[in-house]
C-alpha cells in the first residue's frame, strides 16, 4: 500500500509511517472485552505489517491509567496493567506547553464533554510528529483532517 | 557490527570537543567509562534519529504483547474504549 504524502512522517530522514495512539485504542487493545477489541487486534496486526511507528503522547498515558484505576476494581491487576504501560516498551511523547497551546487551537472548552483537551493533546502531537494517522475509533480526528489507522 | 570507543569523564572534561568531532566523523559510538565501568554512550544525531524510529516501531510491536492482559469479566464496562470520558470522570 502507498500512503498518501501527507500521511508520513519526517522523524530523521526516513519515511515511515507515525501513528498516534489514543486512550480509546489503548483500553480497546488492553481490554479483552472490549467492543473495540478485535478491531484494535486487527489494526495492530496491520501496523505492524506496514512496520509502522506507534507513538502514544504522555497525556493519553496518564489519560488511559486515571480510567483504568478508576474502573478496574482489582488493584493487583491494574497495578500490573499500569506496569507493563510504563515499563519503557512503549514510545512515549513527552508534551511541553508549545503542544498545550497547539492543542487549545483545537480543542473549545464550551464545546462537546467528549472532546476533550486529552484528545486535542493528540492532535497536537501529530502535528509535532509531522503525521496525519491517528489510532483511535473516534471520528473527531478525521473532521479535522487526520486519517483513522482503520481506514488505511 | 557496531564498533566503539571508549572515553574516560576525564578525556571528556579535558577535552570534549575532540570527543564530539570524532563521534561526529567517526560515526562510532563513544562509550563513557567511569569507576572502570561503561556509563553511558555518546552518539550521533543520525544514530539518535536511527534508535528513535527503531523504538517507535518497538513500541507497535510491544502493543501485541498487552493484548488481552485484562481479561473478560474483570469488570470493566464493554464499551470503556467508546465510553471512557463519561466513565473516567463522571
Amino acid at each position: 500500500m502507498i500512503y498518501p504524502k501527507s500521511t508520513m512522517t519526517i522523524l530523521g530522514t526516513n519515511k515511515q509511517l507515525v501513528v498516534i495512539g489514543d486512550t480509546d485504542a489503548l483500553i480497546a487493545i488492553l481490554h479483552e472485552g472490549d467492543l473495540h477489541h478485535q478491531a484494535a487486534v486487527e489494526t495492530i496486526n496491520k501496523l505492524l505489517k506496514h512496520e509502522a511507528q506507534t507513538v502514544f503522547p504522555l497525556t493519553t498515558i496518564t489519560e488511559t491509567i486515571t480510567t483504568l484505576i478508576r474502573k478496574l476494581k482489582q488493584p493487583e491487576l491494574a497495578a500490573r496493567v499500569v506496569g507493563q504501560i510504563t515499563s519503557g516498551v512503549l514510545a512515549i511523547e513527552n508534551t511541553d506547553t508549545d503542544m498545550l497551546n497547539e492543542a487549545l487551537k483545537v480543542f473549545d472548552p464550551k464545546g462537546s464533554k467528549q472532546k476533550t483537551i486529552f484528545d486535542a493533546m493528540v492532535v497536537a502531537t501529530a502535528k509535532k510528529l509531522n503525521t496525519k494517522v491517528i489510532f483511535s475509533m473516534d471520528r473527531w480526528y478525521s473532521k479535522l483532517g487526520f486519517t483513522l489507522t482503520k481506514d488505511l | 557490527m557496531l564498533n566503539t570507543i571508549n572515553v574516560t569523564v576525564r578525556e571528556i572534561l579535558r577535552n570534549y570537543r575532540e570527543v564530539f568531532d570524532r563521534v561526529k566523523k567517526t560515526k562510532q559510538p563513544a562509550v563513557v567509562i567511569s569507576q572502570r565501568e561503561p556509563q553511558v554512550a555518546i552518539i550521533s544525531l543520525d544514530d539518535l534519529e536511527k534508535l528513535k524510529i527503531l523504538k517507535n516501531k518497538q513500541s507497535t510491536k510491544a502493543l501485541l504483547g498487552m493484548v488481552g492482559i485484562i481479561p473478560k469479566g474483570s469488570g470493566l464496562p464493554g464499551d470503556l474504549s467508546k465510553k471512557h470520558n463519561d466513565y473516567t470522570w463522571d
